[in-house]
């Protein structure tokens, strides 16, 4: 939503949506905004790559989904898995792990 | 799906639903897709339109925040032909395996060339029946992923593991008689039919997980 936000995006989706619904359960509407509004809207997702990416990880079993009503209106909410919770946890130490690189690096370098 | 955005033929998000309604029809999945995103569109629009912008304004933008249709194509694209690759993959070993299985226990039984040749012959004949029998599971699974009807892949799957299970008791009772050629053709027919069970099995629980889609979506053209 945020138009004058960078139009890039890293390459940690599966992050970002294991994250999203590590939550509480979203609808695919309500994971893109979560991003947005936590991301400050930094990221510039292209949000319609979202869906494709939410059913390879259904399909991973890393997320289930369920058709449920939200504000009267029937939705397909993502809740996380065990195997998800397990991955994210995975996932999220390499991140930081690769973070706390860069931070060391780019901490001693004068601009 | 619960509404779809809509304001005239011009509407951009009408426009963009279409063009990826044709660039996903026929893909597992793209119906399911195809009403999120169109879900997607209309929660978007209403937000931007309470934020105060025209309802033009809104689609506009809303679509604009979606990305290229394109994407979102190449995206369940990708993801489907890797399946669909390791799949191949998988039911090619596995009927190797039942091959190459049978064709040795032709071996150790002690048969002639000859015969090895012919059984190897009848697997040939039976994975081709299988590969057909797939097909039309696969179609069924087709129709469910549009339609939301109960999935027929999952009775068919257990009434081939139930046929499978009485080709192996006639095998052991054709073996008993005296019948050791029988027996064994049978038994390659019986591994070849548990395989493909337990791939539909597979496939029947992946639909079951991803449920269905609305069959309004037929009218943005989605086959």
């Amino acid at each position: 939503m945020n138009e004058s936000a960078p139009r890039r995006t890293p390459g940690h989706v599966d992050l970002l949506l294991l994250s999203a619904v590590a939550d509480g359960p979203k609808h695919g509407y309500a994971i893109a905004r979560f991003l947005d509004t936590r991301s400050g809207g930094r990221f510039g997702l292209k949000e319609g790559t979202l869906y494709p990416a939410l059913r390879r990880l259904e399909e991973g079993g890393l997320v289930s989904s369920a058709s449920t009503v939200v504000n009267g209106r029937q939705r397909h909410v993502y809740t996380i898995t065990a195997a998800g919770r397990t991955t994210l946890a995975s996932q999220r130490d390499e991140w930081q792990q690769y973070a706390a690189a860069m931070a060391g690096i780019l901490g001693g370098v004068r601009p | 799906m619960s509404r779809r955005p809509s304001a005239g033929r011009n509407d951009p998000t009408e426009a963009y639903l279409g063009r990826l309604a044709r660039l996903l029809a026929g893909r597992t999945g793209g119906a399911r897709v195809l009403e999120e995103i169109g879900d997607h569109l209309a929660d978007a629009r209403d937000d931007y339109v309470a934020a105060g912008l025209e309802p033009a304004e809104a689609a506009r933008r809303a679509v604009a925040d979606l990305g290229s249709e394109r994407a979102v194509a190449r995206q369940l694209g990708r993801r489907q032909h890797d399946r669909r690759r390791w799949r191949n993959i998988g039911y090619g070993m596995a009927l190797a395996a039942t091959s190459g299985g049978v064709v040795g226990l032709g071996i150790v039984a002690g048969r002639t060339i000859a015969d090895v040749r012919q059984l190897a012959h009848a697997v040939a004949v039976y994975s081709a029946t299988a590969f057909v029998g797939i097909s039309l599971l696969d179609a069924l699974r087709r129709d469910r992923a549009l339609f939301g009807r109960a999935a027929p892949a999952a009775a068919m799957s257990r009434l081939l593991a139930a046929l499978a299970g009485v080709a192996v008791v006639i095998a052991l009772i054709a073996t008993t008689v005296g019948r050791p050629a029988l027996g064994l053709d049978l038994f390659a027919v019986a591994a070849v039919w548990a395989l493909t069970a337990c791939w539909q099995r597979r496939g029947a629980r992946w639909h079951a997980q991803a449920g269905g889609a609305d069959p309004a979506l037929l009218s943005h053209g989605l086959t």
